[in-house]
């Protein structure tokens, strides 16, 4: 009988074992869950990098970023054995240790799907035994305005210290917190002080930024317009004024220019600016752009402000919203043919070049005339490693002036090093290794008792103890006034500058990209140019005899 | 019967359902996965086209989010009706709308433009998304179409469809429909083909191979099965000889223990017969004494009663005047009173057993002894079947004794030893019958033997110094310690509640009482040896008498 039964068991089991690998490889038992944080070993830590699953190039720029940050921190190991993982669905970590600690900082990509947001990764963090020491996040600012939500609402529900949220590079100063469906109001139709609140405030006293903010961007970015002679925008004679014989003058002479308008000959630069209202960096880059342009006395007309109500759209062509924005600047840019007008465009790369591409095909004269600014939402690379597709200058030949956090042209060789053949993101490399550097110097900290005359390092016990020690540090990466998490300003900001060769009314396929850097001297703060590069497109040899780009 | 076809039927159903089982499903399973690697190809075309739509980004958030935020503002618009705020949720739900459409289209665009080019590029003929939200009327579906030509004829089996739920399994508000064409020259697709028609075959052999493999299940078991009842059968016939032969056996033995039982009842029969006999001579023995002491009673009175007649008879011929003839026939009268009296002092003397009244007279022990002997030799060797030897010493033994005590005195002697002898056979008898450990024919040996034992007692004489010693030895039954001190009171007997003696004389407790009485008077002493099952010996120390005293008349 025992035998028959072992028989029956045994037959049983075969059969469920065969019917439960039916269902599951049809689908019928439902999706394995996806989010699954990780465990922390004991007397470890770990700082949680939440980004979207698609970026994987970020995750090898911040990854590069923390090796980089052995140059400065020798005792320091990097473990990146697991960070690049065959399963695109599992999750890469970083293993930090550094000598004479045995505890060890574990960096962790949790990655943000169609299924998986911010919030369903905070609740799983919150669930585990000890919480992150941080969360490093927020690459746009509506991803930083989501996570700094989501660590709000749940920040009595980890299981110790609530981790502290760093911001890579969302830059907006402000955000709006209501519901995304609202989201299509530009902020000057809704002033509300309620719905407006600064970025840095919404996880309150556990945010830290390491990028430059929005108003920091476009300060520097107009105090650079304005420093250069053939960016600075300028105005124009009134037809029925003076003659146009001295309108040149308002070119380099401010004085010149004061003096014909006092006469009511001259008419200010127009400013046109231009917020996508999806976008909280963009709504508030462009408004701090509006902000910075009076406070600096840079004298212009009020900022045209126009607002498109989303950036979706493909490569080339502009969205429907967009193309309507489109007509309505050609109108305003052909009413001043002879002016420098400074268009604010505050988004990222394809809304960008869409806009300014139309404006080029429906006013290709007038095109020629404007700067565009913005901020650092344009990378350094867009316009020179694959400038020939992404910002060809026969397409889009607007002058453009963008912001960088970090030296986008730090090669290997120095200022006068050769380009290297496959150039990277270095700002964005060097802004991570800035990052972290800043991260490890306070989550290891020396023991005071110690008598070995070789540092003791300790990891810090939690994240109280690790802001504590981000606020002390000397010297302050974040300002003192107000303490508020943003970093100092002044100093180290970067401007990149692309400008198009036009000879004779002809845009060659030909173009220098400067980049200047922001110094800080006993007299106050001057640019001062880091690096001239030529780029060439369709194949044209450039200046410096390369393919693409030379010096 | 037909019931029981059914239930063999249901039998062999029953016990080959297992490995039946067992061999489909993995027959099963392997033909699933077969099948499902088969159509590898197509599965994961579908898992990257749904991540490639579900994951792409062309500003910040995916299509799924995009939905998510549409139907978001279509139920908070559902909910506010025609209030003031409904202008800007439709509004909101314009551009949201626009902007699903511009993420499709984003999508769709790039593949367009390289359309025929890029092997591996979908070409993308319609995204397609429907709601399904309960709702009058229903949200109607955002669409992007390519306008690129479907292709036609047979060309139309390279489009395919896909359809799945955009904002997961769970949730089907909304679903996404794609028609496209992913491969311009698909080998991997062929390979597959050629594989399928491989996997088709494997299977096939599988299948085919599980089938023999159970119809040689099948036929194995059967034929095992018909074996072992083969086997059984073989078995049954062994143990039914074996029980034959067992049952013969028992007759057999059945028919020993009758037989023993008849031979026990015959050797009981002829041990009570020889009780019997033996009660019979102890009770005339009995008699006999009883007449004696009668008789000598008698005689005594007798002789009494004639000491007035020879007074008067001598007072007669003392006196004067008797005629001769008188004083003749008085002297003859005296005569043969004195004749009377002389026989029945005679048998006063033979009769007479009261051991306080002996008459001590010096006698040779061993002539006491071996009369004795031989006057019950035969008896003993006939009736009592045991050895009655005597072992007399050389030189004579002379003692004062009282000779008719003696001689009953060693008579008693005799005749306990004579009954330890029968006590032993009968112990022999009964735990030869008794013999559990031994088997019928060594039991039936045991008590044949056990009625061939003979008893054997021993009279022998000696001199020891001063004394005269008498033994009677005997291969008995023999006493214990507490007999052996108690065997010498009056009345004190163990042959009193044995059945071997019932309906007998014996048993009063008076014959080693009354030798102890007898040898008292002789001054001698009565020593016992003995111990259960091993015989006993007594040993009568008489003082030794000197020789030239008168030996007594015997």
């Amino acid at each position: 009988m025992r035998r028959r039964g072992i028989a029956w068991l045994l037959a049983t089991v075969s059969v469920l074992a065969v019917a439960a690998f039916v269902l599951m490889r049809s689908g019928l038992l439902g999706a394995v869950a996806v989010a699954r944080v990780k465990s922390v070993p004991p007397g470890d830590q770990e700082i949680a990098w939440i980004h979207a699953a698609t970026n994987g190039a970020t995750w090898e720029r911040f990854v590069a970023g923390v090796h980089r940050v052995r140059e400065h921190c020798p005792h320091l190991h990097v473990d990146d054995q697991n960070a690049f993982l065959d399963q695109t669905a599992a999750v890469p970590e970083l293993c930090l240790s550094v000598d004479g600690c045995p505890s060890k900082l574990w960096i962790r990509w949790y990655k943000l799907t169609s299924e998986t947001g911010h919030e369903k990764w905070i609740d799983e963090l919150a669930r585990r035994q000890p919480p992150p020491l941080a969360i490093i996040g927020g690459g746009s600012s509506d991803r930083a305005r989501d996570l700094a939500k989501a660590l709000a609402v749940r920040a009595q529900q980890w299981h110790g210290p609530p981790p502290l949220f760093l911001i890579t590079t969302a830059t907006a100063d402000k955000v709006r917190l209501d519901e995304e469906g609202d989201s299509y109001i530009p902020m000057e139709q809704d002033p509300s002080s309620e719905s407006w609140r600064d970025l840095i405030t919404v996880y309150p006293d556990r945010t830290f930024r390491f990028c430059f903010t929005n108003s920091q961007m476009a300060e520097a970015v107009v105090d650079f317009v304005w420093s250069q002679p053939n960016l600075r925008p300028h105005g124009s004679a009134r037809p029925d004024g003076l003659a146009g014989s001295v309108a040149g003058l308002a070119g380099g002479n401010i004085w010149a220019a004061a003096s014909l308008w006092l006469a009511g000959a001259y008419e200010p630069p127009a400013v046109y600016a231009v917020q996508w209202v999806d976008d909280p960096y963009s709504i508030d880059l462009s408004e701090q752009f509006c902000r910075v342009l009076p406070l600096t006395g840079k004298w212009t007309k009020p900022p045209d402000i126009d607002w498109v109500p989303y950036s979706v759209g493909g490569f080339q062509d502009p969205n429907p919203r967009e193309a309507l924005l489109v007509q309505r600047l050609r109108e305003r840019i052909t009413s001043a043919l002879v002016q420098r007008p400074l268009l604010v465009l505050p988004t990222v790369l394809q809304p960008a070049r869409r806009v300014l591409r139309a404006i080029a095909l429906v006013a290709p004269l007038e095109a020629r005339h404007l700067v565009a600014v913005t901020g650092d939402s344009i990378n350094f690379n867009h316009i020179y490693r694959d400038g020939d597709r992404l910002w060809n200058i026969q397409e889009v030949p607007v002058p453009l002036v963008f912001f960088c956090h970090q030296n986008p042209v730090d090669w290997p060789g120095g200022p006068e090093g050769k380009p290297p053949a496959h150039a990277t993101a270095t700002d964005d490399m060097l802004l991570n290794a800035d990052m972290m550097r800043i991260i490890v110097e306070a989550a290891y900290k020396d023991s005071p008792g110690a008598r070995d005359p070789k540092p003791f390092r300790q990891l810090v016990a939690d994240a109280d103890e690790l802001a504590t020690r981000l606020q002390s540090r000397d010297p302050p990466f974040f300002r003192k006034v107000p303490a508020d998490g943003n970093r100092v300003g002044g100093s180290g900001e970067y401007v990149v500058c692309l400008l198009p060769d036009i000879r004779e009314g002809e845009v060659l396929p030909l173009a220098t990209i400067e980049v200047w850097s922001r110094q800080r001297q006993a007299t106050g703060s001057r640019w001062q140019r880091v690096r001239s590069l030529s780029v060439s497109y369709g194949g044209m040899p450039a200046a410096g005899g390369s393919a693409h780009a030379g010096d | 019967m037909p019931g029981t076809n059914w239930r063999n039927l249901w039998k062999h159903v029953r016990g080959l359902a297992v490995p039946v089982l067992i061999i489909i499903s993995l027959v099963a399973g392997l033909a699933y996965s077969l099948y499902s690697r088969a159509y590898f190809w197509q599965e994961s075309d579908e898992y990257n086209l749904r991540e490639w739509l579900n994951e792409s980004r062309t500003f910040r958030e995916t299509l799924p989010d995009l939905v998510r935020q549409y139907l978001k503002l279509q139920q908070a618009l559902s909910r506010v009706g025609n209030r003031p705020e409904s202008f800007r949720l439709q509004d909101a739900i314009t551009y949201k709308e626009e902007e699903i459409h511009e993420q499709l289209k984003a999508l769709g665009d790039p593949t367009k433009i390289y359309t025929g080019q890029l092997p591996l590029f979908p070409e993308i003929y319609s995204i397609e998304v429907r709601f399904h939200e309960s709702r009058n009327p229903p949200l109607a579906p955002i669409a992007w179409e390519s306008h690129l030509p479907h292709p036609a004829g047979a060309d139309q089996r390279r489009v395919r469809e896909l359809e799945y739920r955009l904002l997961g399994e769970d949730d089907d508000r909304a679903t996404l429909r794609i028609v496209y064409q992913l491969h311009a020259f698909n080998k991997r697709q062929q390979d597959e083909a050629q594989q399928q028609r491989l996997y088709a075959l494997v299977t096939l052999l599988v299948a085919a191979a599980a089938v023999l493999a159970f119809l040689w299940i099948y036929f194995f078991l059967k034929r095992e099965r018909e074996r072992e009842l083969q086997l059984l059968r073989t078995y049954k016939q062994i143990e039914h000889a074996e029980k034959l032969i067992l049952e013969n056996e028992l007759r057999r033995q059945e028919a020993e223990r009758k037989q023993e039982e008849t031979e026990r009842t015959l050797l009981e029969q002829r041990l009570a017969t020889q009780a019997a006999e033996q009660q019979a001579l102890e009770l005339k023995s009995q008699l006999y004494a009883s007449i004696g002491i009668m008789a000598g009673s008698y005689a005594h009175n007798i002789k009494n009663l004639l000491v007035r007649p020879n007074d008067l008879l001598g007072r007669c011929l003392e006196a004067d005047g008797l005629s001769r003839d008188q004083e003749q026939m008085l002297h003859e009268v005296r005569a043969t009173l004195g004749t009377v009296t002389e026989r029945l002092q005679q048998i006063l003397r033979t009769v007479r057993r009261d051991p306080s009244r002996s008459e001590l007279s010096c006698l040779d022990l061993n002539h006491v002894i071996d009369d004795l002997g031989r006057t019950w030799a035969h008896l003993a060797r006939e009736r009592w079947k045991l050895t009655l030897t005597t072992k007399l010493c050389e030189e004579q033994l002379w003692i004062e004794a009282d000779l008719s005590h003696l001689q009953q005195a060693v008579e008693n002697l005799l005749f306990n030893a004579r009954d330890a002898t029968f006590e032993m056979r009968n112990h022999l008898r009964e735990q030869a019958r008794h013999a559990s450990e031994l088997d019928a024919h060594a039991r039936r040996q045991a008590l044949i033997d056990a009625a061939g034992w003979r008893g054997s007692i021993v009279l022998r004489t000696r001199r020891e110094g001063e004394h005269v010693i008498l033994e009677v030895q005997d291969n008995g039954i023999g006493m214990s310690d507490e007999v052996r001190r108690r065997c010498t009171e009056t009345h004190f007997s163990t042959k009193r509640d044995n059945a071997l003696y019932e309906g007998n004389t014996t048993g009063m407790g008076l014959g080693l009482s009354f030798v102890a009485v007898i040898l008292e008077h002789h001054h001698a002493q009565l020593e016992i040896e003995s111990a259960p099952l091993r015989g006993a010996l007594l040993r009568v120390r008489f003082p030794a008498a000197q020789p030239a005293s008168k030996p007594a008349a015997v």
